[in-house]
């Protein structure tokens, strides 16, 4: 019977966790050590808010070990564990590479996750979402003067149009403060917005135009179309998670939150 | 109307979108998916907690599987929601 190589991460009570984290986590690797494991690697992961209550906690301490020990054991520790009181919850995964191994290449594919991310997001799909509403301004009543201001969300149905064709010359200078706005909104932008409503398009349009109205590509009118089904789900994530965005971000956030 | 350079804004865009249109796991290379990464999962499921299908994200099969493995063990350790928010 050969030694496996494991992967335990454990919730621990917050309380007791932030009073004596030594003591807390050491219950873990007195539970483990009974059982023959050989703890590779231990660390204070992190000390979040749970997605839900467990045993009457809204937070936790996440405690996160690598070990060897033998399948068998693994069984007793589960058993231990789940008699522990610090311990909310556990989650061991068995491992198929060696410890250093799996920690060494996930930390790297997470960074090429997290940069391929930030890469698609550039003019990816949050800058997608802020061509789409350039062109979808197309579809709002005729222009009548200048690209809004900023923020400015207040008469949008005026604003809007006009903007759709001045940021073609404008496109470089505003290309800037689009591209680092929607770094974050990968996610948001990721899937096209199926329950927006075609009403919103229009007033979601106008704040859009600060920021993405940079890459002003050729507007066509199918593309138009779904530019302005695409904006509101912008607009939605962006409300959700407004702490995440960045300053340039915010603002039109705020601006959709308005109109 | 649509000059010289507007159809080729418009080729590399669209080129540039079929490239996003793709599965980001494959995209970025890599085997596994860990259900620690919580900023690349939370891009995969709902405002309610629900995964996304692939139709939607694109994601190649196999990743759509292991996908499903890292957020339910994301779910059960808390770092998602099983439903709502």
């Amino acid at each position: 019977m050969s030694n496996r190589s494991y992967e335990a991460m454990f919730i621990l009570d917050n309380n007791a966790a932030t009073a004596d984290f030594e003591g807390t986590s050491g219950q873990v690797d007195t539970i483990l050590e009974k059982h023959g494991a050989a703890i590779a690697q231990k660390e204070k992961w992190d000390e979040r808010k749970l997605a839900y209550e467990i045993k009457g906690h809204r937070r936790g301490t996440y405690y996160l070990t690598y070990f060897e020990a033998d399948p068998d054991a693994i069984r007793k520790i589960n058993e231990d564990v789940l008699l522990s009181e610090t311990i909310l919850r556990h989650l061991v995964i068995a491992l198929d590479v060696s410890i250093d191994d799996y920690i060494a290449k996930m930390a790297e594919e997470r960074e090429m996750l997290a940069e391929d991310s930030r890469k698609n997001s550039l003019g990816g799909w949050g800058g997608r979402r802020g061509e789409r509403s350039d062109r979808g301004e197309r579809r709002g009543p005729p222009p009548r003067d200048g690209a809004p201001a900023p923020g400015a969300p207040a008469t949008p149905a005026a604003d809007a149009p006009a903007a759709a064709d001045a940021p073609a010359k404008e496109a470089p200078a505003k290309e800037a403060p689009a591209k680092e706005a929607p770094a974050k909104e990968a996610p948001a932008a990721d899937a096209p917005a199926k329950e927006a409503p075609a009403a919103e398009a229009p007033a979601a349009d106008a704040p859009a135009t600060e920021a993405p109205a940079a890459e002003a590509p050729a507007a066509d009118a199918p593309e138009a179309d779904a530019a302005a089904t695409e904006a509101p789900e912008g607009k939605k994530t962006d409300a959700a998670k407004p702490a995440a965005a960045d300053k340039t971000e915010t603002t039109a956030t705020e601006a959709s939150a308005e109109s | 109307m649509a000059s010289n350079t507007k159809i080729k804004n418009l080729k590399k865009l669209m080129k540039k979108q079929t490239e996003r249109n793709k599965c980001r796991f494959t995209r970025a290379r890599v085997y596994h998916i860990d259900y620690k990464d919580v900023a690349t999962l939370q891009k995969m499921v709902s405002q309610q907690g629900k995964m996304y299908g692939r139709k939607r994200t694109g994601t190649r099969s196999a990743f759509q599987r292991k996908l499903k493995i890292a957020i339910k063990r994301a779910r059960f350790m808390a770092l998602l929601p099983y439903v709502g928010r």
